[in-house]
């Protein structure tokens, strides 16, 4: 299933918004330092991988995963964006 | 749904209780001796367990994670010594697989390879005095010097420490980014500044060697760090999601023993001409221990079942790995009252059971861990 970086924001906003927020997803903004703002800890990020990879139904290389890259809803929408698009090159038959 | 277990899987299970029988047997002399545990890892490579998990490209078995898991279960009920099993699959969960997942090809042919094949033993460098496991608060520091890496920090409670070839070391490049900090290094264990310290004694699991490791201006060339900087927290992850779901399994295979030998007893001992069994009160705890096991078992089988399938499992991992630790100190118990005053007897073989459970509601995280994280993955 083709998937677009609006679209994959908008699940990773759902997913923060539901799991880690109680459902108050105020001030939560595409830029929102995950990190420093204390929203995704060691366990927590843990978690949203995991969900990640059984949403989008791919396997997140574990040399690829940093802190950095999961500082923001946008970075992690891009980053699982290029990551199907990779897999998609790959194998045509998965996008 | 489908519960049965393939014949080739129960066959394969029945070879393997077989052949631990013979090799897994550590003379009480033999622990703290490196050759020994070298002759059991050249053993496993020969019998092709070394790399159980790990894909045959590098020399693994390539089993399952469920297949792992039988596996596990048929040597933890053949092994004369549990500890024995306990150091190979810590060598499995924590050295094997971060390198199987993170690791470059280079990386892979060089130290993953000699793993899978038995010619090397792995163990893994979390634990801090100050922390423990809390991998956001580590104090072990690692510095970048030019091409190289400099680590400084103790270690404590590395499992096959005192007789492993290679290390899988989490340090921070950082403390200030906490867990975004962490980063999993490859260290080999005659680099300068490696100093291991000496082997801890323990309750149980005797064949299983521990000790703290020390790092001292220890220089790990770039090449050897395993993922990107800050990727450890991830790797960690992984290694523990493995380790909490196999390795229990291993109980299952003593809880099997115990309950058999435990049920060969009842039915046999007649203090009065009745057999002991027929007291309903000995024969409750024998349902009891049945129930653990069963209930053990499939909390294990679905835990892996989902791993395979990548798909989210932190919370039945952590039930299983909760209530698998913690049946097999209840049924030691229930074994031992059982056997009655020969159950106290240290050569009699039964309270060894107790002794080989108690360190499993501690490590791979304790049970009180283990709720917080169930508590957690249930949106509390």
């Amino acid at each position: 299933m083709s998937q677009t970086v609006e679209s994959i924001r908008g699940t990773i906003t759902a997913y923060l918004v539901e799991n880690l927020l109680d459902g108050d997803g105020r001030g939560l903004e595409p830029e929102t330092d995950l990190i420093d703002g204390g929203l995704l800890d060691s366990f927590a990020i843990v978690q949203f991988v995991s969900f990640l990879e059984e949403n989008y139904e791919v396997e997140i290389p574990r040399n690829e995963i940093t802190a950095d890259r999961f500082r923001s809803i946008q970075r992690v929408a891009g980053f699982v964006d290029t990551t199907l698009q990779n897999r998609a090159a790959a194998d045509p038959a998965a996008a | 749904m489908d519960f049965e277990i393939p014949e080739e899987e129960r066959e394969r299970a029945r070879e393997l209780q077989e052949w631990a029988e013979k090799h897994l047997a550590a003379p009480s002399s033999g622990v703290r001796d490196r050759k020994y545990h070298q002759g059991i890892w050249r053993a496993l490579g020969e019998r092709g367990l070394a790399g159980l998990c790990a894909p045959d490209t590098w020399g693994g078995a390539g089993r399952s994670a469920q297949g792992t898991c039988i596996d596990l279960e048929a040597l933890g009920h053949g092994a004369p010594d549990t500890g024995l099993v306990f150091s190979f699959a810590a060598h499995l969960f924590t050295a094997v697989v971060p390198l199987w997942k993170a690791g470059d090809d280079a990386q892979r042919e060089r130290f993953l390879a000699p793993l899978c094949s038995g010619a090397a033993i792995g163990a893994n460098a979390t634990s801090e005095p100050e922390n423990g496991s809390n991998i956001s608060a580590l104090q072990t520091t690692a510095e970048l010097r030019n091409d190289r890496y400099v680590v400084n920090g103790t270690k404590w409670f590395s499992t096959n420490g005192p007789v492993a070839d290679v290390f899988i070391v989490y340090a921070t490049v950082d403390p200030e980014r906490g867990f975004g900090g962490v980063t999993a290094f490859i260290v080999e264990r005659d680099t300068p500044g490696l100093e291991i310290g000496p082997l801890l004694d323990k309750i149980g699991l005797a064949g299983s060697t521990l000790s703290e490791v020390h790092f001292h201006d220890c220089e790990v060339p770039v090449h050897q760090r395993l993922g990107a900087e800050g990727g450890g927290t991830m790797l960690f992850a992984e290694s523990m999601r493995w380790e909490r779901g196999c390795l229990f399994a291993l109980y299952l295979g003593t809880m099997q023993r115990q309950l058999n030998a435990a049920l060969e007893f009842a039915r046999t001992r007649r203090p009065g001409g009745t057999p002991v069994g027929k007291h309903q009160s000995v024969a409750n705890r024998l349902v009891d221990m049945r129930l653990r096991l069963e209930t053990s078992r499939l909390l294990i089988q679905r835990a892996s079942w989902l791993l395979d399938r990548g798909r989210r499992c932190d919370l039945e991992i952590s039930l299983a790995k909760l209530y698998v630790s913690e049946s097999a100190v209840e049924s030691s118990l229930d074994a031992i009252q059982i056997f009655g005053g020969r159950g106290c007897l240290t050569d009699f073989g039964v309270e060894g059971a107790l002794r080989d459970a108690i360190p499993g509601r501690i490590f791979s995280g304790t049970s009180e861990i283990q709720r917080v994280i169930a508590a957690r993955c249930m949106g509390l």
